[in-house]
């Protein structure tokens, strides 16, 4: 491994980090995934430009390159959906408390107040 | 849906001066216990709050035989969520103290008393159990789990600031001002380190007493695998990157 490796995937991992826990909203998710799919879409049309890319990268092939980056196109929209679960998860969560709260009764009695 | 009700005036063996406390227990399918944990509390004259979690047993209908409020969970969120939902409970209902109580009876009911008067003397808003200041009873912890909280101790004095001698003893009360400022959004076991944290942050005052844990068979098997601790740590860091 050589320097410029090192440095780069540093790099990468902060930004990457401080997206994920700064800079997300709905907009900027939805401009990165266009990014990805323009970008994605110009390698398709000019597949000659994918090698070039490729080489700048230090990657032999244009197809290799393209696969390194579907991949982390992947795992970023992996993210961004289990993002939206737990997203989901804690506003059913806030229903159920709230459905609790409405449906207190205080007790003995032999029969539901409902 | 009906509305909520109010507290009676008058519970049985309540005096009219006797201070509102709320002692909230949480329960997730625990209808084999319920009812012997509750009712050595319904002699303390103070209003005790059952939530069933979701249970898949009758935790709930055992509960409503009991001169106690019950609110029940339409699914299973966990003990942090059952514990918020009492306390915002407990809070509408114009609660001075709220005590954070396990249904599954390992907790010891004759210490609620020691556990509520430094803060009804205005002394404290926090009051945490702790099972290693108790010298006779923590020789009953078993190795293994000791050295898990002796590692959680570590962990959340590192997180928080917080230097405790028992980080998860679910037996506390809180003043009305610290359980309306410190909330729990931790749903399942992390909530423990949760509200240290927060009490931290907040700069809350606190104390611990000696309490210690009933290590019955039953609690035993229920009880929280050793290996949930791992659990844990990966919910506190989830919440720091997705919050």
């Amino acid at each position: 491994m050589n320097l410029i490796q090192i440095v780069l995937s540093a790099l990468l991992l902060i930004i990457v980090a401080t997206y994920f826990t700064r800079l997300r909203s709905q907009l900027r998710d939805r401009l990165l995934v266009l990014c990805m799919a323009i970008g994605v879409f110009a390698l398709l049309l000019f597949p000659d430009v994918s090698t070039q890319v490729a080489n700048i990268f230090g990657v032999g092939r244009g197809v290799d390159f393209l696969f390194y980056l579907a991949h982390a196109g992947s795992v970023f929209i992996a993210i961004i959906l289990y993002s939206k679960v737990r997203q989901q998860s804690e506003q059913i969560a806030e229903l159920t408390r709230q459905i609790a709260l409405k449906t207190a009764r205080f007790a003995p009695d032999d029969t539901h107040s409902n | 849906m009906q509305a909520i009700q109010k507290s009676p005036e008058r519970l049985p063996n309540m005096q009219p001066t006797k201070p509102k406390v709320y002692i909230i227990v949480p329960a997730y399918n625990e209808s084999a216990v319920i009812a012997e944990t509750i009712r050595p509390l319904l002699t303390l004259g103070y209003h005790i709050v059952v939530i069933d979690d979701g249970s898949h047993d009758n935790t709930y209908e055992k509960a409503c035989q009991l001169p106690v409020w019950v609110l029940r969970h339409p699914i299973n969120l966990g003990q942090g969520s059952a514990l918020r939902t009492g306390t915002d409970f407990a809070l509408q209902q114009g609660a001075q103290a709220i005590v954070h109580f396990d249904a599954d009876g390992q907790h010891p009911p004759e210490r609620i008393h020691d556990l509520l008067a430094p803060i009804l003397n205005q002394e404290t808003h926090i009051v945490l159990g702790s099972r290693f200041l108790d010298p006779e009873h923590s020789k009953e912890i078993p190795t293994l789990k000791k050295w898990v909280l002796k590692l959680g101790i570590t962990f959340t004095g590192l997180t928080s600031g917080v230097w405790l001698t028992d980080t998860h003893n679910g037996l506390r009360a809180l003043s009305a001002a610290a359980a309306s400022q410190i909330c729990i959004t931790e749903p399942r076991m992390a909530h423990a380190s949760e509200i240290i944290t927060q009490i931290g942050k907040l700069k809350l005052p606190y104390q611990e007493i000696p309490t210690y844990i009933r290590y019955t068979e039953y609690a035993q098997q229920k009880g929280q695998s050793i290996f949930n601790a791992l659990n844990i740590v990966i919910d506190l860091l989830l919440r720091k990157v997705f919050r």
